[in-house]
């Protein structure tokens, strides 16, 4: 009876023209929302809302979904060619895919990357659909105690990412932090580091903290060197299909990391509150710690696209579970997506489970194909994006920062994003320069604001025993694992792990 | 060594945390608790990060960092410059105006390229922020400080 309902809702989908045309033309816009920095899938739902004004609930849904559900995929192309990244949580695919791009693999980077977000989202809708029957328990175990942990967890990366010197990595991760804590205090209301300035209220926007760290300092380096972005001959790179092909064949050679990055992106966006941005760094942390040779990471590691990229699609599956559910959205885009869920005439909600679950298991498989068919439309256009990166560095720049400053510009429409994304530039090209890693500082950014509103409510409910929880002394263990094995690998000699290249 | 770019990155880095610390003290106990519990360990790791690249500076007898640093002076200071020049333009004329004439500008008299590659970008720019930006997704794009005072 279930397998009738399952696959009828895939019949549903696949078999209605209609249906499939919307597939057809969702994937391509979702993918330019994530290609153009500052634009992002929640813009693109919020743009595209009116357009499904009038449809049958099931055909906006699937609209909207497959359009959002691929924005990640278009997000990692500027983050692979130029080092700018589309949305915020393709900043992690920099690390490694940018320094790809300049070693003449911009094709098999960006293969990897349409493979890597493919599987993701893939496993991300297997995920959704495995955890229908223990859900409820399991989204009500986290608490902010929880959270704060789980923060703590991904804070513990900085030292798994500070390169040459962990002194430098370390300053750098603390540095983020106190940007996050730039923004009203959540508690006492008390304007912290806003220099009396209202756009800073909300606190510094994470798409122009990566657009000022990544993308300025990348283009004013790209100036100060010559040349194009690519640093080997045009004549020794491959740009063809079968350099593409190849990247999306590692992440089979990778199953095994790429499993087990999607389903930690899928957890992680089955969590309210947690975000894609926390989801792809903490991946990337993973594949970094669980790699046998971590000094090849920051220098062009496959490895290090295809655990960001994984992570980055399996969470839309996993924020779809308390979005559709319990009417709690999984992240700033679900929660989007569930107003123009409402609006199309679905209440998300205990009931759906019981008088829905057509419609969930439709978008489930939309979710599937939407991800499956993005890798095949961009399949073709791969090796043509790869040859932009031996374009004259001087014919480059100028569009890159006009880009960087619409995005800043787009992220929040507020004219002091510019400013800020340009003395972060400034002040990013000098941490490039003399050999600051620069990843800990997103990291630093994106968990801060998530550790300290836990750590208040944690405080708040249980008072310092909320260590004691029983979820909580397993993400203890988890952190001082973390931190155990950074310094077990350093007194093999196993260590400097990461030496960046950005 | 008092103009070595390392030492100055670090100090810089000092001000900032060393600065937010002192802030943070002016605020409400519960505003205050991480701000300082970050901000004042960092201060102190910036104090040793500085002594170890003093003791860089004064090590580097070959002088060899000094000299890349002084033949990449021209070229940053250019980058800079134009960096600037974006950053002044668009605050004053906004996106529409501003963003074409500068890729124009860069291409020409920065890049040196053909008069016509350089009209082609800018006229490119342009098409792509009305285009794409203004016309098909009806976003408002910045119109500086000076644009909205000239057209009235």
């Amino acid at each position: 009876m279930e397998l009738d309902r399952i696959f009828g809702a895939l019949w549903a989908v696949v078999g209605s023209p209609h249906l499939v045309g919307l597939i057809i033309l969702a994937v391509p816009i979702g993918m330019f929302f994530g290609a153009i920095p500052g634009l992002g899938g929640k813009l693109g739902i919020v743009l595209l809302i009116p357009f499904v004004f009038g449809m049958d609930p099931l055909s906006g849904a699937v609209f909207l979904l497959a359009m959002h559900a691929v924005v990640h995929t278009g997000g990692s192309i500027p983050s692979i060619l130029f080092g700018v990244p589309g949305t915020g949580p393709d900043a992690a695919t920099i690390v490694d895919g940018y320094p790809m791009t300049q070693k003449g693999e911009a094709g098999r980077a960006l293969g990897a990357s349409l493979g890597a977000s493919g599987f993701g989202g893939v496993v991300g809708g297997l995920f959704l659909a495995a955890m229908l029957p223990v859900l409820r328990p399991l989204v009500l175990a986290f608490s902010p105690a929880e959270f704060f942990l789980l923060a703590i967890l991904g804070i513990t990366f900085i030292a798994t990412l500070s390169g040459d010197s962990l002194l430098k990595g370390l300053l750098v991760g603390m540095f983020g932090l106190m940007l996050a804590f730039v923004s009203l205090d959540p508690f006492t209301g008390v304007p912290r580091f806003t220099f009396g300035q209202l756009f800073l209220w909300d606190g510094i926007d994470v798409i122009t903290a990566v657009l000022g760290m990544f993308a300025i300092p990348e283009m004013i380096a790209l100036g100060v060197k010559g040349g194009s972005i690519a640093k080997v001959r045009k004549d020794a790179a491959r740009y063809d299909m079968g350099e593409v092909i190849d990247g999306m064949l590692d992440v089979f050679r990778h199953w095994k990391l790429a499993t087990r990055t999607a389903l930690i992106g899928a957890v992680i966006g089955a969590i309210p509150g947690l975000g894609g941005d926390a989801a792809s760094w903490i991946c990337y942390g993973h594949a970094v710690q669980s790699s046998k040779d971590p000094s090849r990471f920051g220098k062009g590691a496959v490895e290090g696209v295809i655990a960001p990229e994984t992570a980055n699609n399996s969470k839309e599956g996993g924020s779809l579970l308390p979005t559709l559910f319990f009417g709690v959205p999984g992240s700033s885009g679900m929660a989007i997506m569930l107003g123009a869920f409402v609006m199309l005439g679905i209440q998300p909600g205990p009931m759906i489970a019981l008088h829905g679950m057509d419609l969930v298991w439709s978008l489930i498989w939309t979710l599937m194909i939407a991800n499956i068919l993005a890798v095949f439309m961009f399949l073709a256009c791969a090796p043509a994006f790869g040859k932009l990166t031996y374009i004259r560095g001087g014919l480059l720049i100028p569009f890159v920062i006009t880009l960087a400053f619409l995005g800043a510009f787009l992220s929040q429409a507020a004219w002091e994003n510019i400013v800020l994304l340009c003395a972060l530039g400034v002040f990013g090209y000098f941490l490039k320069k003399y050999r600051w890693p620069r990843p800990p500082f997103v990291i630093g950014l994106i968990l801060g604001p998530i550790a300290e509103n836990s750590l208040h409510k944690a405080l708040a409910i249980w008072g310092p025993s909320f260590f004691l929880r029983p979820l909580s002394l397993v993400f203890i263990a988890l952190i001082f694992g973390s931190v155990g094995v950074y310094f077990w690998r350093i007194r093999k000699n196993e260590g400097p792990q990461v030496r960046y290249d950005i | 060594m008092i103009f070595n770019g390392r030492i100055i990155t670090t100090t810089v880095m000092l001000a900032i945390f060393a600065g937010m610390s002192v802030m943070a003290l002016t605020y409400p106990e519960k505003a205050r608790f991480l701000p300082l519990l970050v901000g004042v360990p960092g201060t102190l790791m910036c104090l040793a990060q500085l002594a170890f690249d003093v003791r860089g500076a004064l090590q580097d007898r070959s002088g060899e960092e000094a000299a890349k640093a002084t033949l990449d002076l021209p070229r940053e200071v250019k980058m800079f410059f134009w960096l600037a020049l974006f950053l002044i333009a668009i605050m004053s004329f906004g996106f529409l105006i501003a963003a074409p004439v500068l890729v124009f500008a860069f291409l020409r008299f920065g890049e040196s390229e053909r008069w016509v590659t350089a009209i082609l970008g800018g006229a490119g720019t342009w098409i792509v922020l009305y285009g794409v930006f203004t016309w098909l997704l009806e976003l408002f794009l910045f119109e500086g400080f000076i644009t909205p005072l000239l057209i009235g």
